[in-house]
């Protein structure tokens, strides 16, 4: 059995070692707001945060999760409203099919708090997630008015 | 996605529309959550109204859209409107179909008219309910945001007070629906209901359902849906650690395992021995045979230019005889040929479904966008009357037309066959999903065109050869005529007067075709305007100002061409280097003109600006029509950047996102998308983004000197830069 700290409590997780944290998550959890996109770490619709900081759950083994404190997008959402982040998702109008925005908002999430005032390159830079919808244009908006307030 | 049948079903539907019952009426309550009002519309006691959406939501946004129609008309409290996600039921079509299916930009269409009746009709029976409580003329009696108001008297009830009542009432047969300048949701401007669930990662996609003891099963795939395959260490995988069963499905094997790191490292271990496939041996130089066999020995059949896609359908053309002699007396003629390749769907969520077979009651819950065939096909298979069959649809992450298919409910309930009494939710792997892709096929096309002294076009006879999806579904076409999902507009019917001959050389390949964003579009708006501008040029005119002259009689059409090239401010000095291009894409309900700006240095391409100009008659929510139109040509934007599924030794050569590479944020240009206000009736929005951007970008790289592409992605001769 495998201990993991999720969204602020400890978890027990019977999956095998190997198994990526991206379906402990999923399956031991019930925490299926993270997503599989491609299990290679190429798209990120798995983005959680380990220690703060944004990751690709899918490339991380769940017993390498251990003794860290991980954060989910259940995790990010608070008890009442939405954060920032989600908020502004919301007034942007970001999502479409809106599979990818969970770990969109995760990574952007992650990059605000490091950067709160991202210019071009550090947004071009730091969100690398893949959203086949196409709603790039709409993040870019709803990162320059988080980046206002 | 026949667009052929979809137009002789839309005129049936104008033709029966007024007198009939408002949709979903007529059977049995089955909405959920209050008294039902239909089959779709329940209002709870305390005035909530549950809407079940017959469509499915995919990213379209035409659930905002369904639920707008009904609000509007019901006028109900539009915050106290909960949209549900509906499931197959003969309740539920689309009338405009006669199919409950999400495709072909077919939904606002489709249920726009039928809707608006639905929701007045339950309007009118809360009112006859008020009317009744209070003793009082139904014409006295008005409503406003969930109640209902007897002004003389100062009397009001809620919706949900009166609910149980009104829906006991008559269906009234025909009623009034509101004039446009009433309109309040649609054309409105508020975010659609669906953010909230998708922002915080509560909306359950197919991938998400969860259900006690559920079994997750992970597939070893034969290299094509219809080969023979045989496990050779099926018993040794059948015993590894946590297998619960290895089920032979369509397609290959589900490895079944309470996990799907289990069942996926199990489905790896399978040894498949492939018996037969009909693609044995297919590789791209056996694709690039059969499109050269397909021209010199497959006889054509010609795709008339009568055109369900233009304004005005416009029959005759196609006398070959007639265009074969101008184009040999035309003073010049102008000859291409061009190349596409397969293209992958690649929807963010993995293909998926899940299944429980338990008393003789067969449940299928998942992302589809056909849940109608799903059922069907499901209780064929499975022997089961149809009631017996129940199919559940989430939300879709991205279908794209690949979520159309029902290749993939199918094997769920083989797995679920094999365990009855338990869910399995079979899961495939992204290497799983682009292998398994039915693609957009490949085509190759060869034109022709006349030019008289003065530069004016005379004829074209534009030949396309590739497979034919319809023959892939077994899905019949009318006799002697093309496919129209691989000819269709391949000359453009709005540019007149000009004599056209289209035809269609049927590629011998069985590699799996299906349905890809625009269709026919997606390869023949490149094709048709990729020539239409080297026509221009041959004849040493402007392009912009050559589609305007053959655009004569097409004043919608030309309207947006003008936005479109006013935007990108056509007429401008450009320094060396730069380079723009315009291009179009129209059907009977939308036109689509986009323009692009580049700056090529040799092997590097920028593209500095993409406008598009977009009229798709009403809209009922701007927003999410915006959005279809600059994610549609993101979604074109990879194609004719990087699109292009390799096969070698029978199975397509791709594994991942390394090998199909998506645009990231990093890689999208400005896009600027400009709506024309328009009286004219709902049109389709979800596919008409994607085809205008390669042309344009290949116009533009013209323009800018760089030559004229003929072969797409556009990987082959260029690399991306920043602009």
């Amino acid at each position: 059995m495998i201990t993991i700290t999720v969204n602020g409590q400890e978890r027990h997780v019977e999956a095998e070692e190997d198994t990526p944290l991206l379906w402990a998550l999923r399956e031991d959890l019930g925490l299926t707001g993270t997503k599989f996109g491609c299990g290679a770490g190429l798209c990120g619709a798995c983005t959680v945060h380990v220690e703060g900081e944004a990751m690709r759950s899918c490339q991380i083994p769940v017993n390498m999760a251990q003794g860290r404190s991980i954060t989910t997008i259940e995790g990010l959402t608070p008890a009442q409203g939405l954060h920032a982040v989600q908020a502004a998702w919301v007034a942007a109008q970001v999502p479409q099919c809106g599979y990818c925005q969970p770990g969109m908002i995760m990574a952007v999430a992650g990059l605000l708090k490091s950067n709160p005032r991202p210019d071009a390159a550090a947004i071009r830079a730091g969100v690398t997630n893949l959203c086949r919808c196409g709603t790039y244009p709409r993040i870019v908006a709803a990162i320059a008015q988080l980046s206002l307030g | 996605m026949s667009r052929v049948l979809n137009l002789s079903r839309r005129e049936m539907l104008h033709g029966l529309g007024a007198g009939v019952l408002a949709l979903g009426f007529g059977f049995p309550a089955r909405a959920q959550g209050g008294a039902g009002f239909g089959a779709m519309i329940a209002i709870a006691p305390d005035g909530a109204v549950h809407f079940t959406c017959p469509s499915s939501e995919m990213g379209q946004g035409t659930q905002e859209a369904l639920a707008r129609l009904i609000a509007e008309e019901l006028d109900c409290d539009w915050a106290r409107m909960q949209v549900l996600l509906p499931w197959a039921d003969r309740a539920f079509i689309n009338p405009g179909m006669g199919k409950q299916m999400t495709a072909n930009s077919a939904t606002t269409v489709g249920y726009f008219l039928p809707l608006r009746r639905a929701g007045a009709a339950a309007r009118a029976m809360l009112i006859q309910a008020g009317a009744a409580r209070w003793g009082v003329a139904a014409d006295q009696i008005s409503t406003q945001a969930g109640e209902v108001i007897h002004a003389a008297s100062g009397r009001r009830l809620t919706y949900g007070a009166l609910a149980q009542d009104a829906a006991r009432l008559p269906v009234p047969g025909d009623v009034a629906l509101k004039s446009p300048a009433d309109f309040r949701l649609i054309g409105g401007k508020s975010p659609r209901k669906d953010l909230a669930a998708k922002v915080t990662g509560r909306a359950e996609f197919g991938v998400d359902v969860m259900r006690p003891d559920m079994l997750v099963g992970a597939l070893a795939l034969a290299p094509h849906p219809r080969a023979k395959v045989e496990a050779a260490n099926l018993a040794q995988v059948k015993a590894m650690s946590g297998v619960v069963a290895v089920v032979p499905v369509d397609g290959g094997y589900a490895v079944l395992a309470s996990r799907f790191w289990t069942a996926k490292k199990a489905a790896e271990a399978l040894k498949l021995t492939v018996l037969s496939s009909p693609t044995a041996g297919v590789d791209d130089k056996a694709i690039d045979a059969a499109l050269i066999r397909a021209f010199a020995e497959k006889t054509p059949l010609p795709f008339p230019d009568f055109d369900f896609s233009t304004m005005r359908p416009r029959a005759g053309g196609g006398d070959k005889p007639a265009v074969l002699a101008a184009l040999a007396a035309a003073p010049r003629r102008v000859e291409a040929e061009y190349d596409v390749p397969y293209l992958a769907h690649a929807a963010m969520e993995p293909l998926n479904c899940s299944a429980i077979l338990a008393d003789g009651q067969l449940t299928l819950r998942g992302p589809m966008q056909s849940p109608e065939d799903v059922r069907a096909l499901a209780a064929k298979m499975a022997g089961l009357p149809l009631d017996r069959v129940r199919v559940e649809v989430t939300f879709l992450g991205g279908g794209f037309g690949r979520k159309w298919a029902t290749d993939f409910p199918i094997p769920a309930m083989q797995a679920a066959m094999a365990v009855p009494g338990r869910w399995v939710k079979l899961i495939w792997t992204r290497e799983n999903d682009l292998a398994m892709d039915q693609f957009r096929p490949a085509y190759r096309v060869k034109s022709v065109a006349g030019i008289g002294a003065d530069g004016a076009l005379v004829a074209i006879h534009s030949r396309i050869a590739g497979q034919s999806i319809n023959t892939y579904h077994g899905r019949r076409g009318f006799p002697g005529m093309a496919d129209p999902t691989a000819a269709g507009l391949l000359i453009y019917g709005c540019y007149a007067p000009v004599m056209k001959l289209m035809e269609f050389h049927e590629a011998d390949l069985a590699i799996p075709v299906g349905f890809w964003r625009s269709v026919t579009m997606s390869q023949n708006a490149f094709f048709a305007e990729s020539f239409i501008d080297e026509v221009a040029r041959a004849a040493g005119r402007d392009p912009y100002a050559y589609r305007r002259d053959l655009l004569a009689g097409e004043p919608r059409i030309a309207r947006a061409l003008d936005k479109a090239a006013a935007m990108i401010g056509w007429d401008r000095p450009k320094a060396k280097g730069v380079g723009r291009g315009i291009a179009l894409t129209y059907n009977e309900g939308h036109v689509c003109a986009q323009a692009v700006e580049v700056r090529v240095n040799k092997r590097k391409l920028a593209i500095r600006r993409i406008v598009a100009a977009f009229d798709c008659g009403v809209m009922v929510d701007p927003a999410g029509v915006e959005s279809q139109i600059s994610g549609g040509i993101i979604f074109g934007l990879q194609a004719a950047l990087w699109g292009g599924v390799s096969f070698a030794e029978g199975r397509p050569a791709i594994s991942n996102f390394n090998d199909v590479r998506l645009p990231g944020l990093a890689d999208v240009p400005p896009i600027e998308v400009a709506l024309i206000p328009s009286g004219a009736k709902p049109g389709n929005a979800g596919e008409a983004g994607t085809p205008p951007i390669a042309p344009a970008l290949a116009n533009a790289i013209a323009d800018a000197g760089a030559g004229r592409v003929r072969r797409l992605p556009l990987s082959q001769r260029f690399e991306l830069e920043n602009a």
